[in-house]
């Protein structure tokens, strides 16, 4: 491929050029806000938390940075999750089951209910534990679909994407927890530190991790390796199985974190709420971030900023109070948008037919692309 | 005629034949007091396998084209409330049901081509495609009408009273014989037109196909637009189970169609597979459920943990199936 020798010369511009367009689109959607909505860029300190309509951004898109975070290793390896939703509801389930004393007691039986009210610190660190382990299990249960009996990433995950519901369902017996009696946990959504919410600060160390092991290591190329072609990296002496058994057990992990996030936000477990609709929003943040789909390829902060697009997005919706399940439609409509610039049979027969008149050369498709956008 | 019987092609779907026997067995003699092998329990699994086993039938063409249709529950929905309201003095047009089912038939089928347009043209990934059709429709449904809506229309009343009566108590209705006129085509058309044994090819080697001169796009839209068309004609179904439309219902029957084309021993890599095979899985998935109801302690979570569970089953006996069949003979 001709293309390889000049990747290693362009490399910034490479990457600049990925973040172009959805920094772009963020910048644009927040003039827009700006012009339209009081108030939009201010940013006040009350009773010593940052507060405004772009603090609620952060905020409330912890939950898909975190998804997107661990979507985007998958894609990388030319996978597809779509279980994280599942995955946040069995986490968030299972974690507002075990500080109710009803469940503890029904399911475990009363040494629980024991152990919970003469060590509640404890407990509360045991539940974490135990909530994020489920989630990482189950995304391994993805992973050993995937990497050891060779199913499509998409069957593999949709299973779950359905089961993992019904899994959730069957923990809490249909019920519907709260956290209202455990403000340690309320913490993880709703509290602030230094300023900021407690949460951002989560995903911030997990993006940080993530992108020092990845980028410092040669785990990211041995992920992209995969993803660009799995046998070939067998045969190179790559665990390729291994790693794609990793990066499943990663994304559970992260939407494990994320369903702990938005449940403990919103001080409730519903098990058939918390991350619904999730895996949507998540590919979106991967794609429009410049990871694409055939893997190969994988860009940590571009999932971060198309996870803050999509949520100015949604959170540009509530302000006109669309109904959330009608903001699905811009959503899909973008995603499909983005997708067709990046795809190479859409520039070729689209762009070409348009601007062939113009051009003598077919092959100036990609800035011509970005005008169509 | 013996010897074909023993012929390859014929061993999965053999396996899911005797599955669904097995069970029934199992049934039968479990529940023997509540009468489970009754005429009533049969005509109750198609019954309740209409709506599902139609829509299984575009996503069978569409694995076995080498894609996946992720939207088919969201086309259900949206169809249920699309004809819901274009019945509805109140808060819609009024037409004649006749009219709005044609319409919606017409819109699912438009919907499906363009999906299939993304994916050909555009070179998409199938499962990208109708995941964001998927959301895409279910907005939509949710635009149109915001909650379940009632139909009341003699029209209605009549389809859902007609039907032929088997024995006492016993009516075949109207969409269960749609169901079994819906396979009967369908079959005819995967094994005796060309379009069948074109999507055959295409989803056995599709460069292979292309060389042979079959056109790609025919296909692609084809099955996509066949998707669309039973998924449209399953929500109408629906309707006619229901009495009403519902935006937010039929979440998951994806999985379910998917399910029941992959139970039916349908690889889903594509190019093997046979149509009844759907039919039959969609009597297993109906049957686990029945069996559910009947065990009483276990509550309706369960079905969605079951549906998952057996594809896991079935996915794992192929892989199985295929790795010790590989090398001998074709294919």
């Amino acid at each position: 491929m001709p293309e390889q020798v000049a990747t290693k010369t362009r490399r910034l511009p490479a990457a600049f050029e990925a973040l172009f367009w959805p920094v772009l689109a963020l910048v644009l959607l927040l003039v827009f806000n700006a012009l339209f909505t009081p108030n939009y860029l201010k940013v006040e300190m009350v009773d010593g938390r940052l507060s405004g309509y772009l603090i609620d951004i952060f905020r409330d898109g912890a939950a898909v940075m975190l998804v997107a975070l661990g979507m985007t290793l998958v894609i990388g390896t030319g996978g597809v999750d779509l279980s994280v939703g599942a995955i946040m509801a069995i986490a968030a389930v299972l974690a507002a089951a075990m500080v109710t004393p009803a469940w503890l007691g029904d399911t475990l039986g009363p040494w629980a209910v024991d152990a919970y009210a003469n060590h509640p610190g404890a407990w509360v660190a045991l539940l974490l534990v135990v909530s994020l382990a489920a989630a990482a299990v189950v995304g391994m249960w993805n992973g050993l679909l995937v990497s050891v009996l060779r199913v499509q990433p998409i069957i593999a995950t949709l299973i779950l994407m359905v089961s993992g519901r019904g899994l959730a369902q069957l923990i809490c017996g249909g019920q519907i927890y709260l956290f209202d009696d455990e403000p340690s946990l309320r913490f993880i959504g709703q509290g602030t530190l230094l300023g900021l919410p407690f949460s951002l600060w989560l995903v911030a160390a997990m993006l940080i991790v993530t992108a020092l092991l990845t980028r410092r290591t040669a785990l990211g190329l041995m992920i992209e390796s995969v993803g660009d072609n799995d046998l070939a990296s067998h045969y190179a002496g790559l665990r390729a199985r291994t790693i794609k058994f990793m990066v499943y057990a990663f994304s559970g992990l992260c939407a494990g974190v994320a369903g702990l996030i938005e449940s403990t936000n919103v001080s409730s477990a519903n098990a058939n709420k918390i991350g619904l609709w999730f895996e949507l929003d998540a590919i979106f943040a991967v794609v429009v971030g410049g990871t694409a789909l055939t893997g190969g390829r994988f860009f940590i902060i571009g999932s971060v900023v198309g996870a803050l697009l999509i949520q100015t997005l949604t959170n540009t919706m509530y302000v006109y109070e669309v109904r959330p399940e009608v903001a699905l439609i811009p959503k899909a409509l973008i995603i499909l948008a983005v997708c067709l610039l990046q795809s190479a049979a859409f520039r070729r027969r689209v762009v070409g037919a348009l601007t062939a008149p113009f051009k003598s050369k077919g092959t100036q498709g990609n800035a011509a692309a970005g005008g169509a956008g | 005629m013996i010897a074909a019987l023993f012929d390859r092609k014929y061993i999965p779907i053999a396996a899911t034949l005797a599955v669904l026997i097995l069970l029934f067995v199992f049934g039968a003699v479990r529940y023997d007091d509540r009468n489970f092998a009754s005429l009533y329990n049969i005509v109750g699994l198609f019954r309740g396998g209409a709506v599902v086993g139609v829509a299984a039938i575009g996503a069978t063409f569409i694995i076995l084209s080498g894609g996946i249709d992720l939207s088919v529950g969201s086309v259900i929905a949206f169809t249920t409330i699309f004809v819901a309201t274009l019945v509805s003095p109140e808060v819609g047009p009024g037409w004649h049901p006749a009219l709005a089912i044609a319409a919606a038939l017409g819109v699912g089928t438009v919907f499906g081509v363009m999906q299939g347009c993304f994916i050909h043209f555009f070179a998409l990934p199938p499962f990208l495609v109708t995941l964001a059709g998927m959301f895409l429709v279910r907005g939509l449904a949710f635009v149109i009408h915001e909650q379940s809506l009632g139909i009341t229309h003699d029209f209605y009343t009549s389809m859902q009273m007609a039907g032929v009566p088997l024995s006492r108590g016993v009516l075949l209705t109207v969409p269960v014989m749609v169901l079994l006129a819906c396979y009967a085509l369908a079959i005819f058309g995967a094994s005796m037109l060309k379009f069948g044994r074109e999507v055959y090819a295409v989803g056995g080697d599709e460069a292979s196909a292309r060389l042979m001169g079959i056109s790609l796009a025919r296909v692609k839209l084809g099955v996509y637009g066949l998707g669309g068309l039973t998924g449209a004609l399953a929500g109408v179904l629906a309707t006619v189970d229901m009495g009403s439309g519902n935006p937010a219902e039929f979440i998951g029957y994806e999985l379910d169609a998917i399910a029941a084309v992959v139970i039916g021993g349908t690889l889903l890599t594509g190019g093997v597979g046979l149509v009844i095979g759907s039919l039959l899985g969609t009597l297993i998935i109906g049957l686990i459920r029945l069996m559910i109801d009947n065990e009483g302690t276990l509550s309706t979570w369960w079905t969605n943990i079951s549906t998952g569970l057996l594809l896991f089953l079935f996915i794992l006996m192929q892989t199985l199936v295929v790795k010790f069949t590989a090398g001998k003979g074709r294919g």
